[in-house]
């Protein structure tokens, strides 16, 4: 992958008129650190069964077994051709008798001759035309096969593993047992969950979680977390949840879980409420004197040092002071800790509502960014058609906005990072990085923002504008994905062992 | 008619006719519509404990029996380790063991030999599983009581 992040320097400057031509971005796909060491591979659905279909075609080859049998042993192993390999070369019979491959004529017998012509699920006798069975030879009429399916495809994929109906039977039903029953939607049905069978078994191979999406990915190497779906969709590999780059998995889930939680609401209780002295209800104080009435219990007592207020009036200070509270203070009791503790919330609390305060910007943000997505298109199309601009030249408009997008993602989780991120000289450097990237995402974004309307009127007929429009914006493209770059690059390198 | 219901229905028929040594069940009305929920009764086995006793269970057909277990409690009162005091039993066949070539006959015989050998190992109600392992005679004079008490068919 090429990298244009060292021009960056000598674009900034040696940008002219004469350049209006260079079409800046058009040759730079999406680039970014993740693509620098992108190592997954994305396919249809068609193309991920036809690679099951290459694998049971394999094993068919090595242990010499016909389709079914081969896709039976490959389930049992959860599709580990080198785990089904060794136990079968290591003890052919008994793999075979595991996977569900030969039946137990000791523990499940064939039926007697007496019900021979009944099928055993509904007992009514059995038309010629109408019986499947499996090697075991326990018989059923199509009807009840079609009913035994349908109630087993409720129960997710797994379902793909049945047994032979009859009671305490071994065998696996086989595929084509599935194939030849089944019909219209069910039967696709039962393709999807024979395909997820073999894609949710096998670890570094993931479905994008976007609904509707068909794609799935294969992480070759297994070691990018994010993935981009061709749909478009970032997401994490590992945890399938929305790319929350530079954060780990478990940090992004503890911060999600932390915005979620109520321990948020029971930090403010401890920084703004006190228990009520006599019957412990939490009461907030937000304005007046010290001298407090329980709405609940009607208990009167002072705010500053809980007592009484029965023994407080001018002696003790006042309304709005206590000299009780300034002694208690003074002589180290419980209730300095209680102090030290409110204090302590209160300033975690603070602290939360900092960080939240700017990710919860940055998700806003980026939202915003994403509506904007049609009005370019707009935009873009009318350039083309009514001041006949090139399209290759207004392909700028469309990648930066991706830009913006991309930075917001990764900027919001930076504070997710920042909150979770220990006081050391390292997070005086990740401050930095963050602030870079967020001045130049913003000053991005504003470009974008802009009023386009002079660009647009009839009376103008210079192009000048508009082209140093483009140049200024390119240019501060190509610093936002630099900062981009080395953020990502910094955090996934070096910062992120000091987190837990 | 459905073929669940076909199937209860070939079930009732069958049972009337040739019904398993011990027990008897039967829908607990006349009404059609009532199909789904029968009553059984099933004798307290000779070689154990619950010998002289006379159990009740309520059984109940999911409609989308036989391919799903039908539910059985017992609503009698019973000292076992395997049966809580809801009257709910721990039973593989009435869980995934199940298989539609099962039927209600089937699983009252299971039951009934669950009351003569109770599985320990793999308890609904810990304390008693524990006396029968470590006391045997006084979890069999424990249930015998029981059954006394609560599966009298005279009292």
């Amino acid at each position: 992958m090429e990298s244009h992040g060292d021009s960056v320097e000598e674009e900034c400057e040696g940008w002219d008129d004469e350049e209006y031509e260079d079409p800046a971005l058009e040759n730079t796909p999406s680039e970014n650190t993740l693509a620098k060491i992108k190592d997954y591979r994305i396919y249809t659905s068609e193309e991920i069964m036809e690679k099951q279909g290459k694998i049971i075609q394999n094993v068919r080859e090595i242990l010499g077994v016909d389709e079914d049998d081969a896709i039976t042993a490959l389930k049992h192993f959860s599709w580990s051709v080198e785990q089904l390999e060794e136990k079968w070369f290591s003890d052919e019979d008994k793999t075979k008798y595991q996977c569900g491959l030969v039946p137990d004529d000791s523990k499940c017998p064939p039926p007697n001759k007496k019900y021979a012509d009944l099928c055993q699920i509904c007992f009514l006798p059995l038309k010629k035309d109408k019986i499947n069975s499996l090697k075991c030879g326990h018989i059923f009429c199509r009807q009840c096969w079609t009913d035994f399916f349908d109630t087993k495809l409720l129960e997710g994929y797994h379902c793909v593993m049945s047994k032979c109906p009859q009671y305490g039977c071994p065998l696996t039903v086989t595929h084509s047992i599935w194939k030849q029953i089944l019909t219209g939607k069910h039967l696709q049905r039962y393709l999807k969950f024979h395909c997820k069978s073999y894609t949710d078994e096998t670890k570094n191979i993931n479905w994008c979680p976007k609904p509707g999406c068909n794609f799935c990915v294969e992480n070759v190497s297994y070691v990018v977390s994010e993935v981009e779906c061709n749909c478009g969709h970032f997401f994490c590999f590992k945890c399938g949840e929305d790319s929350h780059r530079p954060c780990s998995c478990e940090l992004a889930k503890k911060w999600m879980m932390k915005n979620k939680s109520e321990s948020e609401n029971i930090t403010w209780m401890i920084a703004n409420t006190k228990n009520c002295p006599k019957c412990q209800r939490p009461i907030e104080k937000n304005q007046g004197c010290n001298h407090m009435t329980c709405n609940m219990c009607k208990h009167e007592f002072c705010w500053m040092c809980m007592g009484s207020w029965t023994e407080h009036g001018n002696a003790t200070g006042g309304y709005y002071k206590c000299n009780k509270y300034e002694e208690m203070k003074s002589s180290k009791n419980d209730l300095t800790k209680l102090e030290e503790e409110r204090d302590r919330a209160k300033h975690e609390l603070k602290k939360y509502m900092f960080f939240f305060e700017r990710y919860s910007n940055h998700v806003k943000a980026g939202d915003h960014a994403n509506e904007m997505k049609p009005k370019i298109e707009i935009l873009i199309e009318k350039l083309n058609t009514e001041k006949s601009y090139p399209i290759a030249e207004l392909h700028f408009l469309k990648e930066g906005l991706d830009e913006v997008i991309r930075c917001r993602k990764v900027l919001k989780w930076t504070y997710a990072y920042g909150f979770y991120l220990n006081d050391d000289k390292e997070k005086a450097l990740f401050e930095n990085a963050q602030e870079m990237l967020e001045k130049n995402a913003d000053r991005l974004h504003e470009y974008l923002e802009q009023d386009f309307e002079p660009f647009l009127c009839e009376e103008e007929l210079d192009k000048k504008p508009f082209y140093q429009y483009k140049s200024n914006l390119v240019n501060c493209y190509k610093v936002t994905k630099q900062f981009y770059t080395n953020l990502l690059d910094g955090l996934e390198r070096g910062l992120t062992n000091n987190i837990i | 008619m459905s073929n669940s219901l076909k199937r209860i229905h070939k079930e009732l028929n069958d049972l009337s006719k040739d019904p398993p040594a011990g027990c008897s069940s039967g829908p607990m009305s006349e009404d059609e519509e009532d199909i789904r929920n029968w009553s059984a009764a099933i004798v307290g086995p000779d070689e154990s404990p619950y010998s002289g006793g006379l159990f009740f269970l309520n059984i109940t057909f999911p409609p989308d029996y036989p391919f799903k277990p039908p539910k059985v409690i017992f609503t009698t009162k019973i000292y076992h380790p395997n049966v809580n005091s809801n009257g709910s039993i721990c039973l593989d066949i009435l869980k995934e063991q199940w298989s539609p070539a099962l039927t209600i006959s089937k699983v009252l015989l299971s039951i009934l030999s669950l009351l003569t050998d109770p599985n320990p190992d793999d308890p609904l109600v810990p304390d008693i599983a524990q006396l029968y392992k470590s006391d045997i005679d006084k979890y069999n004079e424990k249930a015998a009581e029981w059954t006394q008490n609560y599966a009298n068919p005279l009292s």
